[in-house]
């Protein structure tokens, strides 16, 4: 009798999962940059017309609150739509029957749309700072914002993906969070009604533009580790329910 | 135009042709108890390190030892007509649901297995029992929504039972036993945007090969399965044809021990349909891979298959070889032929032919009765004539149109 084979580890699922990501978008990642720098490229040149020569700390709430738009476009919305696909086009099946594990199927997805949303996002720190007269220290601490700026939009997409009954609905859903979220990233909290200002504390988006505005701009406060804390439990709240809802081995 | 004198011989050499082929027809049956077989000689002659076929790769044939051993214990000649193994008991509708292979354990185990649906008020299966056996092909056939995905979905561990058990080579299936299975998912895009030869590769080494192994397999499988003028290619742009082809090669992928294939030829033209059965036989018949075959196409299965099991509305309501199983619609021969409108044929007494539009009739009779129908066809004036028996599909058509049924029930030990 056969004895049963023994899966890879973990980090090895974890790799190549990685890489079945990556390789998935290299006939498109182009037009992903496109796409995630356009909409928060032309918010910014927007918000400065209106702004004109305006208080530097708006401009850099404009700035970082762009960069917190375009993760949430590379991000949440395409690993909703991602997530979508896999469901209703049997990938989640295939991954499935390999028996793979769905936590390194999770976390593969959001490595591979963190790194892909770096091009965007580079792009943007690039040009953004010309267009809005900034300015930029950055800060190491960045490469810890960044990739944790991602997870809970990583965990909101997904949990879209898997939980949306048709492919419509989750493209809906997601637009609409994404428009939720991004919105209240990108405008000043001052120039929002006290109610809304304080819904957007709700938004994770929120909070990784303040983080990102700390490390790329300054100065680093300690609302800056409050904006981390808040990210890691998003993200950690909803990738546990990505992972627990995921339809792996349906009831 | 042919003149009258040429269409009467030629008229005649058909019906000679149609009863010398009816009189092997009928000693080849008597022989083999069956039509299966008759076109089962390409199953030699592989390429010495193709694993579809010849001697076995070096790294390749150490991933099939156990399999080998059930084959040494059972014997090949049983796996290869699983006919002469030891059979429990016939069900009450000819076939059996537990054929003995020697001592060798069932691959699946199945029993009394039932999944219903939160929300649905009748089960997607229900009380399905049956074994499959190591290195058979064996079939699951049913119409559209019988359940035939649901109960494989199972067997690969995608979906909990809500009653019942299953088990693969002895244990109860979890997530190591069915890594063995490869598996065919019925969407064409699952693939997404992967090559052909990244797919391959990351699936075998996702069913647990080492990256050289993975490497060795993907190779093997490219030439095997006739891929390599698109290995470079993403998976999404090829046709339906390279696609499928693709997803029985990403099945096969890992060296699994079973395969379990959800309509697998059913976008192929006819030349790549006879390469998919070639290899899936040569798989079987040199390292006694399983092979299940999930199928709504009986022609298909009843060329293909050892045993079936057929499945309508969740239940199983029979199992067996595709000959037995053809008992439930009788051993009879339909008889159709065509013959000028204004002259019908005059038929021996009790032969009640059923016309089937202008000048041709049909008619179902024992065998033994044939010939002496014949004799009555003037040949000068038949203008077509057929033979046949039935087929599994009669088979499927007779189950489709019965009242449903509680599934067939492994005899109590």
């Amino acid at each position: 009798m056969p004895s049963p084979r023994r899966a890879h580890p973990f980090n090895v699922q974890f790799h190549d999962l990685l890489r079945i990501e990556l390789t998935n978008w290299r006939w498109t990642w182009r037009a992903m940059v496109v796409l995630g720098t356009a909409a928060p490229f032309g918010s910014i040149v927007v918000l400065r017309l209106l702004l004109g020569d305006g208080d530097p700390d708006v401009l850099a709430h404009v700035f970082a609150g762009n960069l917190a738009l375009s993760l949430v476009f590379d991000v949440q919305m395409r690993v909703g739509n991602h997530f979508q696909f896999m469901r209703f086009h049997g990938t989640l099946d295939y991954f499935a029957a390999l028996q793979v594990r769905r936590s390194a199927l999770v976390l593969a997805v959001a490595g591979a749309f963190f790194i892909l949303s770096l091009p965007s996002l580079a792009v943007l720190v690039a040009i953004g700072p010309r267009v809005l007269e900034l300015s930029l220290q950055p800060s190491p601490l960045l490469l810890l914002v960044v990739p944790l700026s991602t997870l809970p939009l990583t965990g909101i997409g997904a949990f879209v993906g898997i939980v949306a009954r048709s492919p419509a609905e989750a493209t809906s859903l997601s637009m609409l969070i994404a428009v939720c979220l991004g919105s209240g990233a990108v405008i000043p909290p001052h120039l929002l009604p006290a109610w809304a200002a304080a819904l957007t504390q709700l938004s994770p988006a929120t909070h990784a533009a303040s983080a990102l505005r700390s490390t790329l701009v300054g100065p680093l406060a300690a609302e800056l580790w409050v904006n981390l804390a808040v990210l890691s439990l998003f993200a950690l709240v909803t990738l546990w329910a990505v992972a627990g809802k995921l339809d792996w081995r349906g009831a | 135009m042919p003149s009258s004198a040429g269409r009467y011989s030629g008229k005649l050499r058909s019906l000679r042709a149609a009863v010398a082929l009816y009189v092997v027809f009928c000693n080849r049956v008597r022989r083999h108890g069956s039509l299966r077989g008759m076109d089962a000689g390409d199953g030699a002659g592989g390429r010495p390190d193709d694993p579809a076929g010849g001697a076995a790769a070096p790294g390749r044939a150490a991933h099939y030892p156990a399999i080998r051993h059930d084959l040494s214990r059972s014997g090949r000649d049983i796996v290869g007509n699983p006919l002469d193994g030891e059979v429990d008991r016939m069900s009450d509708h000819g076939g059996s649901l537990t054929e003995k292979v020697g001592d060798a354990p069932p691959v699946y185990r199945i029993t009394n297995l039932t999944k219903r649906y939160v929300g649905q008020s009748r089960a997607a299966n229900e009380d399905i029992t049956f074994d499959v056996n190591a290195g058979e092909i064996f079939g699951i056939l049913g119409e559209n929504g019988a359940g035939k995905s649901t109960l494989v979905r199972q067997m690969i561990h995608l979906l909990a039972p809500t009653a019942g058990s299953i088990e693969f080579l002895g244990r109860p299936l979890g997530p190591n036993a069915s890594r063995q299975v490869g598996y065919l998912p019925q969407q064409a895009d699952a693939l997404n945007h992967l090559t052909v030869e990244e797919a391959l590769y990351y699936t075998a080494h996702l069913r647990s090969l080492s990256a050289t192994a993975a490497v060795e397999d993907r190779d093997t499988l490219i030439r095997c399965w006739h891929l390599d003028a698109i290995r470079s290619q993403d998976s999404a742009t090829l046709s339906g044809g390279q696609r499928r082809l693709l997803r029985i090669a990403v099945a096969a992928a890992g060296r699994p021990d079973v395969l379990i294939l959800d309509e697998p030829t059913s976008d192929l033209d006819p030349t790549r349909r006879r390469m998919v059965w070639r290899n899936l036989r040569r798989l079987r018949q040199t390292y006694g891979v399983t092979i299940i075959l999930v199928t709504h196409d009986a022609a298909e299965a009843e060329r293909v298959v050892d045993r079936v099991a057929i499945v309508r509305q969740g239940r199983m309501v029979a199992i067996g070889a595709p000959s037995r199983l053809k008992d439930v619609v009788g051993r009879v021969l339909q008889i159709e032929w065509c013959y000028p409108a204004s002259e019908p044929p005059r038929l021996p007494d009790g032969v009640v032919p059923e016309q089937r539009g202008r000048g041709c009739w049909t008619v179902r009779l024992p065998w033994r009765d044939m010939l002496e129908l014949l004799q009555q066809l003037d040949p000068a004036k038949v203008e077509d004539l057929r033979v046949t028996m039935p087929t599994l599909e009669d088979v499927l058509i007779h189950y489709a149109q019965s009242p449903p049924r509680a599934s067939v029930q492994r005899p109590v030990p």
